[in-house]
C-alpha cells in the first residue's frame, strides 16, 4: 500500500512538472529558445496567489489576476529580450534565458528575502477507496494537468490558430510570406505558456505548504528534464509529439522523484533525475539535434 | 604572418607587475584584506580564462565549471590533510592531484557529452554540476553540507601569481599552435573542420579536459586561500557568475577575460552595497552585452583606442609623426 501511495503522491507533483514541461516544449518549439524564465514565472504566480490570499480574494479571481500579470510579463520578456536573438545561433538565446531566470530569482531574493513564505492550503480532505486514502488535491491536480494537455493538443491539432502555430514552428520565414504576423503568434504562444505556468503554480499552491524564491529554478530544471525526455529537440519531433510527451514524462519524473525520496534519500532525488536525463540523452543522442 | 611565442615586452611587464605587487604587500601598502582579494582575483582570472577556452574558443557552453572546481578543492584538501609534509612540498602535489582528478572526471563525462551538441550540452553540464554538489553533500565527503574548516593557508601571493601566469601562457601558446587553430575552427564550422580531416571529437575532449584541469587547480588554490569551504559555495550560480565574466569580457578573447575578471571581481569589494547586488549586476551586464555588444565589452579596446587616436588625428589634436 505504501508503494501505491507513493505513486499517487508522485502523480501530484508530476502534474506540476507536466504543466511546466508543456510550457517549455511550446516555447522552445515556437522560437527555438529554451525559456528558463518559465520556472521563475511559476514562482511569481505562487507569490501573487499567496499575496491575493492574504487580501482575502477568492482563489479563482486570484488565479485570473495572476494569469494576466504573468502573461504580460512573459510577453514583455519575449518581445524586448528574446526577439533580437532569433537570428543568432540558438546557444546565445539559451544563455540569455538562463541569465534572465537567475536575474529574476535574485531580484526576488533581494525584495522578498530568501525565507520561505507560508501559504495556507484552502482545499483539504480525502476520500477512502478501500485501503487507499486519496486526497482531493491529487485528483484535482491530475484532472487539471490532463485536461490542459488535451486542450492544448486539441487547439494545436484541430483549430485554425493551432494550424498557424504549427506553421510558425515549422518555418518562420515562409509563414511571414503567407501574410501571417509570426511575431504576434510567438507572443500569443508565450502568453499561453504563462497561463499553463499559472495553472501549475495554482496546483503547487493547493498541494504544498511553503514556497521560496528558489523553487522556480529547482522545479523548472526538473520540468525541463521532463520536457527533454518527452521529446524536446528531437530531429523528427513536431510540436504535437512534444506536447503529449512532455506531460507523460512529467508524470514519470514526479513518480521517480517520490519513489527515490521515500526509498533511498530525500536529497538524492535530484541526482537520480538528472542522471536519468543524462543517461537518456546519451543513449538517444543520435535522435536529438 | 609569424606569431611571436615569446615577447620580452610582456615578460618584463609581468615581472615588473609581480615585483611591484609583492613589494606593496610586503611593505604593507596593500593590507591583508586586499591581499586576499588580490589572490581571489587571480584565481578568478584562471577560472575565467579556462572557461573561455571551452566556451569562447571551443564553442561548447559548459555550466559545470564550479563543479570541477569543487572536485579540485576537495581533492587538494584531502592530499594536504593526509600528507603531513612541509607546505612548499605538498601543496604543488595537491594542486596537481586536484587538477588530474577533475580532468579525469571531465574526460569521462565528456566522452558521451560531447556527442550532444548545443542546447542539450548546457543542460547536461548544469545537471553534472548539481550531481557533483549533491553527491558531496549526501555521501558525507568532508562533513557533508556543513563543510570543512581550518584548512592550511598555503595560497600566498607568489604561488597564485606564478600559477596564473603559467596557465595563461599555456592557453595562449596552445591557441597559437596548430592544435589551437583546430580548436578555434570547430565552432565556426564543424562539418568543414571534419572534412579537413580534423578529428573534432578528439579536440573537443582534449580542450574540455584541459579546461577542467585548470578549474581543478583553481579550486585547490581557492580552498587554500579562503580556508573554509562548503559544497553550497560551488553551486551553478557560481558557474553562471563565471560565464557572465567570460561574456562581458568577450567570447574568444583572452585579454578581455583577464580584464573583465579583474574589474568584476574587485568592483563588488569597492562598493559595499554592491556585494549583495553583484549577481544581479553581472547578469544584467551579461544580457546587455549580448544584446548590444556581442563581441564583449573589453575585447574591443584595441579597436576602440585606434578609433580614438584616428579621430584625434583627423581633428589635429594629436601631433604624431607620420
Amino acid at each position: 500500500m505504501n508503494f501505491i501511495n507513493d505513486i499517487i503522491d508522485g502523480l501530484r507533483s508530476g502534474s506540476i512538472y507536466a504543466l511546466i514541461a508543456l510550457a517549455f516544449s511550446l516555447g522552445a518549439n515556437i522560437c527555438g529558445i529554451i525559456n528558463f524564465v518559465n520556472g521563475e514565472i511559476f514562482m511569481i504566480s505562487i507569490y501573487i496567489i499567496a499575496f491575493c490570499y492574504g487580501l482575502k480574494i477568492p482563489l479563482i479571481l486570484s488565479v485570473i489576476i495572476s494569469m494576466i500579470i504573468c502573461a504580460l510579463f512573459n510577453v514583455t520578456i519575449e518581445k524586448y529580450i528574446y526577439r533580437p536573438f532569433y537570428k543568432h545561433p540558438k546557444i546565445t538565446g539559451l544563455i540569455v534565458s538562463i541569465g534572465m531566470a537567475f536575474l529574476i530569482q535574485n531580484i526576488f531574493v533581494l525584495f522578498f528575502s530568501s525565507d520561505p513564505i507560508n501559504i495556507g492550503n484552502t482545499i483539504s480532505g480525502q476520500f477512502k477507496f478501500g485501503a487507499l486514502e486519496i486526497e482531493y488535491t491529487v485528483l484535482i491536480s491530475i484532472l487539471i494537468a490532463f485536461s490542459l494537455m488535451i486542450a492544448t493538443y486539441g487547439i494545436l491539432k484541430y483549430t485554425k490558430i493551432g494550424k498557424i502555430i504549427r506553421a510558425v514552428c515549422e518555418n518562420y520565414e515562409s509563414t511571414t510570406l503567407m501574410g501571417i504576423d509570426a511575431d504576434k503568434i510567438i507572443s500569443l504562444v508565450f502568453a499561453i505558456c504563462a497561463v499553463l505556468l499559472v495553472c501549475s503554480g495554482c496546483l503547487f499552491y493547493l498541494s504544498f505548504p511553503i514556497a521560496n524564491p528558489y523553487i522556480g529554478t529547482m522545479i523548472g530544471l526538473r520540468a525541463l528534464a521532463a520536457s527533454i525526455i518527452g521529446g524536446l529537440g528531437l530531429i523528427q519531433g513536431s510540436i504535437l509529439t512534444c506536447v503529449s510527451g512532455a506531460v507523460i514524462s512529467g508524470f514519470l519524473i514526479g513518480i521517480i522523484e517520490t519513489v527515490v525520496k521515500s526509498y533511498i534519500s530525500v536529497q538524492l532525488s535530484d541526482v537520480v533525475i538528472f542522471a536519468f536525463l543524462a543517461i537518456f540523452l546519451l543513449v538517444n543522442h543520435k535522435k536529438y539535434k | 604572418m609569424e606569431k611571436k611565442f615569446f615577447s620580452f615586452k610582456i615578460f618584463f611587464f609581468v615581472v615588473a607587475l609581480y615585483v611591484v605587487l609583492l613589494s606593496a604587500i610586503s611593505f604593507g601598502l596593500i593590507n591583508s584584506y586586499w591581499a586576499g582579494i588580490l589572490n581571489i582575483t587571480l584565481i578568478n582570472i584562471i577560472l575565467v580564462v579556462s572557461l573561455n577556452l571551452a566556451t569562447g574558443f571551443l564553442g561548447q557552453l559548459t555550466l559545470a565549471h564550479s563543479g570541477f572546481m569543487a572536485i579540485g578543492a576537495y581533492a587538494s584538501i584531502a592530499v594536504t590533510k593526509f600528507l603531513s609534509m612541509k607546505g612548499y612540498f605538498e601543496f604543488p602535489l595537491a594542486l596537481i592531484c586536484a587538477g588530474l582528478l577533475s580532468m579525469t572526471l571531465a574526460f569521462f563525462i565528456s566522452i558521451p557529452a560531447m556527442k550532444i551538441a548545443g542546447n542539450h550540452l548546457v543542460i547536461i553540464t548544469l545537471a553534472v554540476n548539481e550531481i557533483i554538489r549533491n553527491l558531496i553533500i549526501n555521501l558525507n565527503i568532508g562533513n557533508g553540507s556543513s563543510g570543512l574548516r581550518g584548512i592550511a593557508h598555503y595560497s600566498n601571493f607568489t604561488i597564485v601569481f606564478v600559477i596564473t601566469i603559467l596557465i595563461i601562457a599555456v592557453i595562449y601558446l596552445l591557441l597559437n599552435s596548430k592544435y589551437g587553430l583546430a580548436i578555434v575552427c570547430i565552432p565556426q564550422n564543424e562539418m568543414l573542420a571534419k572534412s579537413c580531416s580534423i578529428n573534432t571529437f578528439y579536440y573537443k575532449l582534449a580542450a574540455f579536459s584541459l579546461t577542467a584541469f585548470f578549474a581543478g587547480i583553481a579550486g585547490g588554490l581557492y580552498a587554500h586561500e579562503i580556508t573554509v569551504i562548503e559544497p553550497n559555495m560551488f553551486d551553478y550560480s557560481y558557474s553562471l557568475e563565471l560565464l557572465a565574466m567570460v561574456i562581458i569580457g568577450g567570447l574568444g578573447s583572452i585579454e578581455g577575460s583577464i580584464i573583465s575578471a579583474i574589474v568584476l571581481t574587485i568592483l563588488p569589494y569597492l562598493f559595499s552595497f554592491a556585494f549583495d547586488l553583484r549577481i544581479i549586476i553581472y547578469l544584467a551586464g551579461m544580457i546587455a552585452v549580448m544584446m548590444y555588444m556581442p563581441n564583449g565589452l573589453f575585447s574591443q579596446y584595441k579597436t576602440f583606442i585606434s578609433n580614438l587616436t584616428s579621430m584625434l588625428k583627423e581633428k589635429k589634436l594629436l601631433n604624431l609623426k607620420r
